[in-house]
């Protein structure tokens, strides 16, 4: 490839402090600028552990026994200052309330934080606080209390005091197991604006369809080790996403449940998306003279 | 048990209009699900059937009884509550102590309480896992501690604000067989979710709340088939969405096995 990868990772073992077995095991993965990657696994696979990795928490700040090179930009990210992360990486934790610095009065006081304890200029750090509250839709509520706010918009504001930072590589822990489905179209859509303006984004996500739908790669983890990865339109039906405890789409699901009743032979890929199972069940109802 | 919401508004010190004359019928031993956007005043209701908040006006009737001057205590032993954040409601060294805590303080008896647990630990799949200190387990499975402690308590309501949140699809699997072993208990079940899959498979009826009200009651096939009249932005569930493009006659499956099975019919 003529780009040179934003992210590379090289047979990366990571096994926490204290723990038994290894957290993450002989990961390799390059990541493209401006690429979108889902990360997709069963809870306690290793989906919240690597996007710690991307976004340069280990080995530093998570103590564990690492082995293996990752890279931002070429540079080890072990060794990136931590003054420094921030202009490369961001990160968006799965609970709001681990992400909030509980320091803030109001909202806005919240996303200026970050930026204040970089030392944005004044100037520049207003214009980036606006835009990252209009990104979230949370402009409204910038003088309220984060403590007054329900789950949703929580994480609406944990997501826009990362923004505010406007890193080019930006990684979301599940960002959306909380909100209402308005909530998680607006944050969902607010990331695909980021991935369109050139952000290299990665996601974990336990929603299988949007995964399958706006991903242009998915990786799915099985205990610690990359398990399968590549277009998620093509691979998220493979048997071994299902009995990994990843599971299938509702469409996917439905076709296996299809070709098992009806006995018919089962074709090269099941259906993962909706636009593939509707075409999927036209094409068996024409064969069968339904 | 049978829930009588009667007219109630909610009002929180603030002055905040959380509830606004909300009236709903739950009959006993139904799946009702709540849904609306965050902020609309579904977990302040369940708050209000549990007894945490005492309605403004209006009141609530379980079996026909006003709980308005019923004691917490004694309304703990009728509604059970399992909180979006476990970490709410866990603060014991282990997951059996933390699962005892309940039944023991409903003043069960030694044998019940063992075997209530044991259940409860059985059913949320944390049998191996009685001494392990809570915070030594993942976030979902802080979440199925907070079940397990609900359902041991054998309440005949139990509600579940957002219980499959952050849930894969092994958990998710778990927590149905979980609301078909509570159905074939006969308890009522309420379930406040954003999950509309999980929404229109498991639930009786549905309450569509907006701004303290409720908006809309009805069969869930029938209000997510209508589902831009009713949720205008919303995404339907995956298999109304995909009974809706390749089913006949305007037939909408709840569940894939209802698909598949009104697909060869």
């Amino acid at each position: 490839m003529s780009t040179p990868p934003i992210i590379q990772l090289d047979e990366v073992h990571f096994t926490y402090s204290g723990g038994s077995h290894s957290a993450l095991s002989a990961i390799t993965l390059s990541i493209q600028p401006g690429e979108i990657i889902g990360i997709i696994g069963a809870n306690g696979a290793g989906k919240s552990t690597l996007c710690y990795l991307l976004a340069g928490l280990i080995p530093s700040f998570f103590n564990g026994n690492f082995s293996g090179t990752a890279t931002i930009n070429d540079k080890e990210i072990a060794n990136i200052d931590a003054n420094k992360l921030p202009y490369l990486v961001g990160l968006v934790l799965q609970n709001s309330r681990l992400q909030l610095s509980h320091m803030c009065n109001t909202v806005y006081e919240e996303v200026a934080f970050g930026l204040e304890n970089l030392g944005v200029p004044r100037e520049i750090m207003l214009k980036k606080i606006d835009q990252a509250l209009k990104m979230t839709g949370i402009s409204h509520m910038a003088e309220r209390s984060p403590y007054t706010l329900s789950g949703g918009e929580q994480q609406r504001l944990a997501i826009a005091s990362i923004l505010a930072m406007d890193s080019p590589v930006l990684i979301f822990d599940e960002p959306t197991s909380l909100l209402d489905p308005v909530g998680r179209r607006e944050v969902l859509s607010v990331i695909m604006n980021l991935s369109k303006s050139g952000h290299t984004i990665i996601i974990a996500e336990n929603h299988l369809e949007w995964i399958a739908e706006y991903t242009d790669r998915v990786v799915a983890l099985e205990a610690g080790k990359i398990l399968v990865q590549g277009d998620p339109k093509e691979i998220m039906s493979l048997p071994e996403i299902q009995s990994s405890g990843i599971g299938w789409t509702r469409f996917t699901q439905a076709s296996a449940l299809y070709l098992e009743k009806t006995k018919s032979g089962s074709p090269n890929r099941l259906p993962i998306t909706l636009e593939q199972a509707i075409h999927f069940f036209q094409t068996e109802q024409g064969n069968h003279g339904n | 048990m049978e829930i009588n919401i009667n007219h109630i508004s909610f009002q929180y010190p603030n002055g905040y209009p959380a509830l606004r004359d909300v009236h709903l019928n739950i009959p006993s031993e139904q799946h009702i699900a709540l849904i609306g956007h965050n902020g609309c005043g579904k977990t302040t209701l369940a708050r209000c059937i549990k007894g945490l908040l005492h309605p403004t006006n209006g009141e609530i009737l379980l079996d026909g009884k006003s709980i308005r001057n019923e004691k917490i205590s004694s309304l703990a032993h009728k509604v059970g509550f399992v909180f979006q954040h476990p970490d709410d409601q866990i603060f014991h060294q282990t997951v059996y102590q933390e699962v005892a805590f309940g039944p023991k303080n409903l003043g069960m008896s030694g044998e019940v309480q063992v075997e209530k647990i044991k259940e409860a630990l059985a059913l949320t799949g944390l049998e191996n896992e009685k001494t392990t200190h809570p915070y030594d387990l993942s976030l979902s499975a802080r979440k199925r501690i907070a079940i397990a402690s609900t359902l041991a308590m054998d309440t005949d309501i139990i509600i579940f604000d957002e219980p499959t949140a952050g849930m894969d699809h092994k958990e998710l699997t778990l927590m149905k067989v979980i609301f078909q072993e509570l159905r074939n208990k006969k308890k009522t079940i309420i379930t406040i979710s954003h999950d509309m899959d999980l929404v229109l498979e498991q639930s009786d009826q549905l309450a569509i709340m907006a701004a303290g009200q409720i908006v809309k009651v009805g069969d869930p096939v029938i209000l997510f088939r209508d589902m831009e009249e009713n949720f205008s932005e919303m995404v339907a569930p995956q298999m109304v969405r995909l009974s809706q493009r390749v089913l006949k006659n305007n037939k909408t499956a709840k569940t894939v096995d209802q698909f598949v099975d009104f697909l060869i019919q």
